[in-house]
């Protein structure tokens, strides 16, 4: 997160240069690059480059702003060819044709979601075996050895993220309440430790308590917990929320507290999709931290071009995450980071 | 079954009050309410200022009443030796086609409302049809059957909404069915207090009760005495697929939306419920109000482990170990009188 400030001035910059031009992707993806050359001016190599992004999914506004990015930067280049595909839902048995015929098309590089980090191996493998640079973004194979880069959220930069804007909402006080580790669920897990390191470090005087449900319990299981903990702690006021399961479920079981308590308890969620920012425009939740999915996008296309230079490319890049709330989601700073449904 | 007579008393037909709360009595629901009874009990001394209160025994109520209103369903089911897996998925079907007819009619008012009931009852009906059409028809096992058209429901919902929740819910649903009150009771309290009050009737005081239990026991005997098996299997499972319905359309206004990754466990919790509470899980023997008590058997558990402030991971264990120790206790009581 330490990245994410000083960066502020140039997202405004670029943002306002790109606004009227197109959708106003976030085009702000020098901060956390490790290699800052060669970004923001257009490249002046005469070669173009075929570039194919593989969504995880087509019609979800996390790799639609993906792509917003990815085109974004593609366009800054000027010299790239910017190829997008996807499968209508997450499987890989529908994203293994789509790279197969990237692949016979002989496109220069494939940066891929993958829909599995083991079915996508053999025909990523194949792809670079043909020459093809191979970029992960988003999520990653198992056995990524081959990969030029895996671009994907620092997981525990979101959990911090998260912690920091509901300690702020909570003003630095009162009980807050978390789901533990869910087992298995790396990604997760990962927010959830951020969460509570954050929480234990920095801010001594949130007491953080745990929501008593586990993995895959039902929808009202998780309400009957969340009741539970509203009964446990009189004096619980901020709820740190993993799933969308775990926000509705919230939202249903705070509309049944007295209305005192309810203006009282401040959510954090994870994901800025329209549906929750809709839910944080009417009050349901109090913040959100978004991803960057467009920063994604516009490094997997840099990075790629980068790697068809034979330039070096950090293996790991980690993007970062940005807290929205009611107040800030009007203004432009905050509310290019809202997933979008169209570029 | 030995026990059978205690489950699901032999009397008439429209007895009256008296025989019911007699055989009540002399049920295993009984048992399982002394169970739920100590545990309440327990916790309350505990925690006397936090946990017999009517803020967390209403909130008990209500957020359990979906599961309840599962459990009522799967109890037919069950007591004809058959099982249920699709309760989960036909709710969140259920809700999703409810959703869709609200949406198509338009409209914030009751008459959208009830078109939303009744798309959700007519879907939870189509899914025990086809339920029971595949198990009496195509004779395979219900437990097959189920599972195949708990994907196939579950699939269809994930197709119709392209995978995202739907929110387009009339606040009138919200306001007055998932927060509403009647007589001072919370409308999802009443409306599944109904439904075990009368599945608990229709189960040990009709016709329709006795042959289902008949149909579980011995589905041979029941067949040469006279009783039309197939028709009564595929109405069991209208029945349950109908109580998944309506779960799902109380489920619509609790949530306001149509949580489609919120239920893939109900089934368990509703069978957990159901075995707690008397019903045998080889058919001939079933009891709705024990059931609706044995609900609220991990569900106070569960309570009561977050008052306790128990770590998540620990209170699976325990969870377990208690159900575990309820059944054996069961086991051992109702040894002795048969004996």
């Amino acid at each position: 997160m330490n990245t994410r400030t000083p960066r502020w001035g140039l997202v405004t910059i670029i943002a306002g240069t790109l606004l009227a031009s197109c959708g106003a992707a976030p085009a702000a993806t020098t901060g956390t690059n490790p290699v800052p050359a060669a970004t923001a001016a257009p490249a002046a190599a005469t070669d173009r480059y075929q570039v194919a992004l593989v969504l995880g999914q087509m019609s979800d506004s996390f790799y639609t702003s993906m792509q917003c990015g990815a085109q974004e930067a593609a366009n800054r280049l000027g010299n790239v060819d910017l190829v997008v595909q996807g499968p209508a839902k997450w499987d890989a048995s529908l994203q293994t044709p789509i790279v197969n015929a990237l692949v016979a098309s002989q496109v220069d590089a494939i940066a891929i979601a993958v829909n599995d980090g083991k079915a996508l191996y053999a025909p990523l493998k194949t792809a670079n075996d043909a020459g093809i640079k191979v970029i992960g973004v988003d999520t990653k194979l198992e056995d990524s050895s081959f990969v030029v880069t895996n671009i994907s959220s620092d997981n525990t930069a979101l959990g911090v993220e998260a912690a920091k804007t509901l300690a702020t909402l909570m003003g630095d006080k009162g009980t807050a309440l978390t789901s533990a580790v869910p087992p298995g669920v790396s990604t997760v897990g990962e927010r959830v430790q951020g969460f509570l390191d954050e929480m234990k470090n920095n801010h001594p005087n949130i007491k953080v308590v745990y929501l008593g449900v586990n993995p895959g319990d039902s929808i009202d299981a998780v309400v009957a917990a969340f009741n539970g903990s509203f009964t446990a702690n009189p004096d619980l006021t901020g709820v740190f929320s993993v799933s969308n399961n775990e926000s509705e479920a919230a939202a249903t079981a705070i509309r049944g507290l007295p209305a005192d308590m309810q203006q009282n308890i401040k959510v954090v969620s994870f994901d800025a999709g329209e549906a929750l920012v809709e839910a944080l425009k009417a009050g349901k939740l109090q913040a959100l931290v978004a991803q960057k999915p467009a920063e994604m996008g516009a490094q997997a296309v840099e990075s790629a071009v980068k790697a068809l230079k034979g330039e070096t490319v950090e293996k790991n890049i980690p993007t970062g995450g940005v807290g929205i709330t009611a107040d800030n989601v009007t203004t432009p700073e905050f509310s290019q980071f809202v997933y979008k449904s169209k570029c | 079954m030995a026990d059978q007579s205690q489950a699901v008393p032999v009397v008439p037909a429209r007895a009256g009050i008296g025989a019911l709360l007699r055989s009540m009595l002399r049920s295993q629901a009984a048992m399982t309410t002394a169970t739920l009874l100590v545990l309440m009990a327990f916790f309350t001394v505990l925690f006397p200022s936090k946990f017999l209160t009517v803020f967390n025994i209403q909130n008990l109520l209500i957020d359990y009443s979906g599961i309840v209103l599962l459990g009522v369903g799967l109890t037919f089911v069950m007591t004809s030796e058959c099982f249920d897996l699709s309760i989960g998925a036909t709710l969140v079907l259920a809700s999703v086609l409810g959703v869709e007819a609200m949406v198509l009619v338009g409209g914030e008012g009751w008459s959208t409302v009830l078109v939303g009931l009744a798309a959700t009852l007519l879907t939870g009906a189509a899914v025990g049809v086809f339920n029971g059409f595949l198990v009496v028809n195509l004779r395979i096992p219900s437990i097959i059957v189920t599972l195949g058209s708990l994907n196939v429901a579950q699939g269809l919902a994930y197709v119709l909404t392209g995978g995202q929740d739907m929110h387009e819910i009339p606040n009138l649903m919200v306001d007055s069915i998932g927060l509403g009150r009647v007589l001072g009771i919370p409308a999802p309290v009443l409306v599944s207090g109904i439904a075990v009050i009368v599945g608990a009737f229709v189960l040990s005081q009709t016709r329709f009760g006795r042959h289902t239990c008949a149909l579980g026991s011995n589905k041979e005997a029941a067949r040469r005495a006279g009783i039309d098996v197939n028709r009564l299997s595929i109405q069991l499972y209208v029945l349950s697929g109908m109580c998944a319905g309506l779960a799902g359309f109380m489920s619509l206004a609790r949530f306001g939306t149509t949580t489609l990754s919120g239920h893939s466990t109900d089934f368990i919790t509703a069978l957990l419920g159901v075995v707690l509470g008397g019903t045998s899980l080889f058919g001939g023997v079933g009891t709705v109000l024990g059931t609706a008590v044995g609900v609220f058997i991990p569900g106070v558990l569960s309570n009561g482990l977050i008052l306790m402030s128990v770590f998540p991971y620990w209170q699976l264990v325990i969870v377990g170990l208690v159900l575990c120790a309820v059944v054996y206790a069961d086991l051992v009581k109702r040894r002795q009188r048969d004996d």
